[in-house]
């Protein structure tokens, strides 16, 4: 019965399907927000992703994606497949946990008694409890994000190592770190956290081959980790696409071959040299040279992944972000450019200027750094071979050093006013002290303290904090505590309100206590995993030099050290037993083994208490019928366009139109993205039912390195006026002046400001000095009778004007999404429908605000000036969606959990009924207003209205009274 | 270098970890991975047309599968051992 192997095997498998069930019981059925439905549609179709990509979480999720019987059931496959790794998650820890006790327990590794093996197992088992029931952990593994992969991973890594550790079989035992090497080559396609276990690897395998370790060898060790993870980040990962890079341009643009044929050419050859290096190193028997080429080459192999990228975005799918289709782009892709640089070490602070030099002719200028050079793709065309044209350097930018500072901490220019906002004081220059007291302050205290200790100690609620006392901070339950941390009342209606009293903190500082206290191994075990905890967790804060007014709360990249603390959490109750063995020697070991552990027990039940009603996903469909509702507020005929602007008003409308086929006569397009020319280029292509922007402007003007933002009614010269003032004469001055003294003159077309004039004669002029706006107020011309068919509301006595008028004063430059949004506009000509969804800005880069009317959760873009609140709605339209097209999210439902973003969208899709009710009773239409609110009364339940904050629920009452209707309580 | 003096022999042996066997499993296991990469080539869409034989039951299910199946064997190439 008390076989060790035997209850430890049953034991681990045992939390894995506890796990299971509880993640299968809580897992979202269909996509849920942020990137997730951007993940899932990379899995299930293969399309490109956001940088840096994940080929190997496609690959596996793909697999999951084909036991759907239906798309809709896609997400709720890759959903469950994170439930299984999160499950197996568990079953690692458990094994980590077991294996670490022990061998505290038994410094021999002789057999234990059944007390000891009790001891080890309750261990385990609550340790292993307590991460299942976390917040963090729990979130990411009911939904399909790369999260839960990622810390399978994590899991697997240090279990493997444990295993090295454990294998009597020592030439055997290398064959576990080669599959470490191959582990972490693939988990770079999954997420680079994994990297982050290597200096806890290193340490243990330090501590096992070195006979007795000493602190300098320690120390040597643990600096030969770091050197380790810095060689592979910023060698391994970048070099190897560069080498790449010198074989595609070798073959393409010298020994005109076609694309590709260099990157598959010199990647066969590094597999090749790598081969025989391996075979050498194993012909002549030398183990450690052996296995550390051996690691090298299946690095390189679980890493080749990233092929999937090359391959899918060379076919151009829907979705191909950054369009990843030779070494160079692969280059950005994985070094994440378009994020922007943040300096680390050395470097600018929010105050920095950009540094100058002054040029042979003394004038001054803007001192760059010259980047990796970039190329252009230049296709075949007959009698020229494909080849890559050098467009450029990547600009470094360099900053005056008087702005500059060592481990800047406040570095961005755009988040000035929130750092100061954050430490509450007006600075001009950080000095040292204001850059640590916001390191510690915000990015340690408030982005990871925060995190972990809701984790362990307990958590206000879910609403997203900015450093306000009422949301989202960590407390206890115990009211002295959290009334001298908040000094607020505490309201626990929040289903996000999880109290701990601290307990899974006290466990696992009892933990961190016992380990220490077991002389050498004890200690050595202890850095081991504070390396992982710390790694996983500060390192990351510390890499990531994170900005304040965060889009969202970012707990879910510091799992892995929650994982960490969960092992001591663990080892607490290894400590418990102890305690109560030593203080209560007339108990037997086995009594006090069976009633430690039942004590501790409750620690991760009483966890679960709190938890499961804020991670229970089940029955929630708000995400998916949210972008169902996007699409079918577009017009069904005429290939409609919409605008969208966000992560949640972007990838679920992409997921519905590229996974479940919803809405493919129509095209989701990201005004932020616009300002990528690969994106535009995109754009200009079909995609599936959707024909390309029919733009005016060639492709050619959307290089990514040309035509960002267009000058707008440039300054030409200045004029000294007799009394001494300078009066600037700017361009659209000069062509009103010239077709004044020229009658009849159409040097820049009959209208100089018309936009096609404008395309034609400036943006498109090949002198590029002269690309520019030359006016500061643009003229759509109107096509009247495209107007007339276009089937868009025209109110009775709205006159169609001949022009659409875009004001630019006080404009300096037109962004490039802004140009893409007017050709569109002039060359769609009102037959092409185009939208803006209400989620999205409408004046942002392109004042339309005047030219919306609201349809659904979309407006349409119209030619006239909609002068009224009345005018802004097409009542006919939204009536019809509302009541037929439109979903609701299984909201009738009262027992759904809605978290912060869930609850955003059921407030616009309320929201709009409650105008569209409104505008109809304004009307006089009470009837079809009554069916409106009846609809709201059906669809909401009242029970989840009432957690949503900021609801109309007032307006909602108010026309329920006017109407007639049933009354929510 | 003091770490490698105070390695015990267990690291430095005369016996190296892999077998011919290993290497043999890891390339055809690799080759399958090469398999599905191909499988999932093809015509792609552009600029005036979009192509739906880039969602082809080949190109996106049977091909990552392929490949899936060799990243997976491969770790077993790793790990694999004659039983005594």
């Amino acid at each position: 019965m008390w076989n060790y192997q035997r209850i430890n095997f049953i034991g681990g498998w045992l939390l894995f399907a506890i796990a299971a069930i509880v993640y299968g019981m809580t897992v979202e059925p269909s996509i849920s927000f942020w990137d997730c439905p951007e993940f899932i549609t990379s899995a299930a179709r293969l399309e490109v992703g956001h940088p840096p990509g994940a080929p190997f979480f496609m690959l596996l999720g793909n697999l999951f994606s084909q036991f759907a019987s239906d798309a809709s059931l896609i997400p709720l496959w890759i959903n469950r497949m994170n439930a299984l790794l999160s499950a197996g998650c568990i079953l690692l820890l458990f094994r980590s946990i077991t294996y670490l006790t022990r061998k505290l327990i038994l410094k021999n590794n002789e057999s234990p008694t059944p007390a000891q093996i009790i001891t080890i197992m309750a261990s385990g088992v609550v340790g292993a409890l307590s991460y299942t029931f976390s917040d963090t952990f729990w979130y990411s593994a009911v939904e399909g994000e790369v999260y839960a992969f990622s810390s399978f991973l994590t899991a697997l890594a240090f279990w493997i190592i444990l295993k090295w550790d454990n294998e009597k079989n020592r030439a055997f035992a290398n064959r576990w770190l080669v599959l470490l090497a191959y582990l972490i080559g693939l988990s770079i396609g999954v997420h680079l956290l994994n990297l982050l276990c290597i200096p806890a690897i290193v340490m243990v395998v330090y501590f096992k081959i070195s006979q007795r370790s000493t602190l300098k060898g320690t120390l040597v060790a643990l600096g030969g980790s770091f050197l380790l993870i810095a060689c592979v980040l910023y060698l391994l990962i970048p070099g190897i696409v560069k080498i790449l890079g010198y074989g595609e341009l070798l073959m393409v643009n010298h020994f005109k071959f076609p694309f590709h044929t260099g990157t598959i050419l010199s990647f066969l050859l590094i597999l090749l040299l790598l081969s025989g290096v391996v075979w050498f190193t194993h012909r002549s028997g030398n183990n450690v040279a052996n296995s550390i080429v051996v690691s090298l080459l299946v690095f390189v192999l679980g890493y080749s992944s990233y092929a999937l990228i090359l391959i899918r975005a060379s076919a151009d799918t829907p979705m191909s972000q950054q369009a990843v289709k030779d070494p160079f782009t692969l280059r950005d892709y994985l070094g994440r450019e378009q994020y922007g640089q943040t300096p680390l070490i050395y470097g600018k602070t929010f105050a920095a200027t950009p540094a100058m030099k002054q040029n042979k002719d003394g004038s001054w200028s803007y001192d760059y750094g010259k980047g990796a050079a970039e190329y252009q793709r230049i296709e075949a065309t007959p009698g020229q071979s494909d080849q890559y044209v050098q467009s450029g350097y990547k600009i470094i930018e360099k900053f005056d050093p008087a702005g500059c500072m060592w481990f800047p901490r406040m570095h961005s220019k755009l988040h000035a006013g929130t750092y100061q906002a954050w430490l509450g004081k007006k600075i001009e220059q950080p000095s040292l002290k204001d850059n640590l007291r916001f390191f510690f302050g915000y990015q340690l205290n408030f982005m990871y303290w925060r995190y972990f200790l809701w984790n362990f100690a307990g958590r206000q609620n879910d609403v997203q904090s900015h450093g306000e006392k009422e949301n989202g901070n960590w407390l206890t339950g115990i009211s002295v505590i959290d009334h001298y941390l908040l000094g607020i009342p505490i309201n626990g209606a929040n289903k996000g309100h999880n109290l701990f009293y601290g307990l899974p903190l006290l466990l696992g500082l009892i933990g961190l206590g016992w380990q220490w206290k077991k002389q050498q191994p004890g200690k050595q075990q202890f850095l081991i995993l504070f390396l992982l905890f710390f790694m996983t967790g500060i390192a990351i804060v510390i890499y990531l030099n994170q900005t304040p007014l965060q889009p969202r709360e970012r707990d879910y990249a510091y799992a892995g050290s929650f994982y960490a603390f969960t092992i001591w959490i663990g080892m607490g109750v290894a400590g418990i037993i102890e305690k109560i063995q030593q203080l209560k020697p007339s108990l037997s070991l086995l009594t006090g083994a069976i009633g430690g552990g039942l004590l501790a027990l409750g620690i991760p039940l009483q966890m679960v208490s709190q938890t499961w009603d804020d991670h229970d996903r089940s029955d929630r469909y708000i995400c998916r019928d949210t972008a169902y509702n996007y699409l079918n507020s577009l017009q069904k005929e005429g290939n409609p366009i919409i605008f969208v602007n966000g992560d949640n008003d972007t990838f679920p409308l992409w997921y519905a139109i590229e996974v479940e086929g919803v809405r493919k006569d129509a095209r989701a397009c990201n005004l932020m993205y616009l300002t990528g020319g690969w994106y535009v280029a995109q754009m200009m292509q079909p995609a599936h039912e959707s024909p390309g922007f029919p733009l005016s402007l060639p492709r050619s003007f959307f290089l990514d390195d040309k035509n960002y933002a267009i000058p707008v009614n440039p300054v030409i010269k200045q004029e000294y006026l007799p009394n001494g003032s300078v009066k600037e004469v700017r361009l659209k001055d000069l062509i009103l002046d010239f077709y004044k003294r020229n009658p009849g003159t159409t040097r820049y077309g009959v209208d100089p400001f018309e936009w096609d004039n404008i395309v034609k004669y400036w943006l498109c002029n090949p002198d590029e000095s002269l690309r520019c706006i030359p006016t500061d107020e643009i003229h759509l011309q109107i096509d009247p009778v495209a107007v007339a068919n276009s089937g868009m509301q025209l109110p009775e006595d709205t006159k169609i004007p001949e022009y659409m008028r875009f004001d630019l004063k006080g404009e300096r430059y037109l962004s490039r999404p802004a140009i893409v949004q007017l050709d569109l506009i002039k060359q769609c000509n009102w037959s092409r429908p185009l939208y803006v969804a209400i989620t999205a800005p409408s004046d942002e880069y392109l004042d339309l605000s005047n030219h919306l009317v609201m349809e659904g959760l979309a407006s349409r873009i119209v030619p006239y000036v909609v002068n009224s609140a009345e005018a802004a709605i097409d009542t006919e339209r939204l009536y019809e969606h509302a009541m037929h097209d439109f979903r609701y999210g299984n909201l009738k439902d009262s027992s759904l959990y809605l978290d912060d973003t869930n609850k955003g969208a059921v407030r616009t899709l309320h929201n709009t009924l409650l105008v569209l009710a409104n505008n109809l009773y304004q009307k006089g239409d009470t009837v079809r207003a009554r069916e409106i609110m009846n609809k709201c009364n059906e669809e909401f339940s009242p029970v989840v209205l009432n957690q949503i904050p900021y609801l109309n629920l007032k307006q909602q009452q108010q026309l329920c009274r006017l109407l007639g209707t049933a009354q929510i309580r | 270098m003091p770490i490698i003096r105070n390695c015990s022999n267990s690291m430095i042996m005369q016996k190296t970890a892999f077998t011919k066997t290993n290497y043999i499993l890891i390339a055809f296991s690799y080759l399958w991975v090469i398999i599905g990469f191909l499988l999932m080539t093809g015509s792609g869409s552009n600029e005036t047309e979009f192509n739906a034989e880039i969602f082809s039951i080949r190109r996106v299910c049977i091909a990552p599968a392929i490949t899936l199946m060799g990243f997976l064997l491969l770790a077993g190439g790793i790990l694999w051992r004659r039983k005594k």
